[in-house]
């Protein structure tokens, strides 16, 4: 199975260094998006299929909390997990963002294997969720 | 370099530099350091609000700018992307040091807000700022190249 991934960083160098890491973690990838700030992932979100968000907080325009304040009003958080990548070490703000649906963490410079292991996590939560709404939502007597 | 920040600020830039960029950080004698060797260098500053307030600023030369370009993307010195990036290489480093170094020096319950880190002009950084607490800088060789990392804090 493919991804589409959204990669949601101002730092354009960080952008392509996360693209060459979710290629050297073997993730297998649709479509990559690129969002300079949580405004512009927005207007992708909006658009186009995303499996996976990873993004940053302290960005220009919107950042990467008030991104994900949005992503929670407009009911994007339960069908698009999303990973933050930052420089963020506030466990109070961490656990804010948890709260709020976030569903992985990775504190930048980030290590490939460390990745990795975070995002075949949270891949790997998110099949399973969808999973078990098929088989809530299964009618009785429906087969496999 | 001064007191505990100082200290906290120089292990953290030579810890993330190396896993940044495979950079290896040479700290150099404030006392005999020339500051005209980074007179042109590219400074990239951010500032830091929450229990306390403050300013960092990186200073590095073209070449350090490009090989720090180069090392974070895995990309040759003389690739055209390495010199387009070079200026967002250095603000992104400067992200990584400045949220890195607050949670070392200040733990984990503490929250700060980091403003996005701009590119400037070069000021001198040996000038003191009459309106801070503590000031701490530090110089670093790498590859034959010199950085200044400064760190100002105000009440």
């Amino acid at each position: 199975m493919s991804y589409n991934i959204l990669i949601v960083d101002d730092s354009q160098t960080m952008r392509s260094v996360l693209v060459k890491t979710v290629a050297m973690a073997g993730i297998e990838v649709g479509n990559t998006f690129e969002a300079g700030n949580g405004k512009e992932a927005l207007e992708v979100l909006e658009k186009e299929w995303v499996d996976i968000v990873f993004a940053d907080i302290n960005m220009p325009v919107m950042n990467g909390i008030e991104m994900v304040e949005e992503m929670v009003k407009l009911g994007y958080m339960e069908s698009t997990p999303v990973v933050v990548i930052s420089t963020e070490g506030s466990k109070t703000r961490l656990d804010k963002l948890r709260e709020m649906g976030v569903r992985g963490f990775l504190r930048k410079p980030i290590s490939p294997e460390l990745f990795k292991n975070v995002v075949d996590g949270v891949l790997a939560g998110s099949a399973a969720a969808a999973n078990e709404t098929k088989t809530v939502t299964k009618q009785p007597g429906e087969g496999e | 370099m001064g007191g505990q920040n100082g200290l906290i600020l120089d292990s953290v830039c030579k810890q993330k530099f190396e896993e940044l960029a495979f950079f290896f950080c040479e700290s150099q004698d404030a006392a005999a350091f020339d500051y005209n060797k980074v007179k042109d260098a590219h400074k990239a500053s951010m500032l830091f609000t929450g229990p306390k307030n403050g300013k960092f600023e990186m200073a590095a030369g073209e070449k350090l700018c490009l090989l720090l370009a180069s090392n974070m993307l895995g990309i040759e010195p003389d690739d055209g992307q390495a010199s387009e990036l070079a200026d967002d290489a250095l603000k992104e480093s400067l992200n990584v040091i400045c949220g890195n170094f607050l949670t070392e020096a200040y733990g984990e319950e503490a929250v700060f807000s980091l403003t996005a880190p701009v590119i400037g002009a070069i000021n001198d950084l040996t000038l003191i700022d009459e309106n801070a607490v503590s000031e701490d800088m530090l110089y670093f060789e790498i590859e034959e190249q010199h950085l200044v990392v400064k760190l100002t804090v105000y009440k």
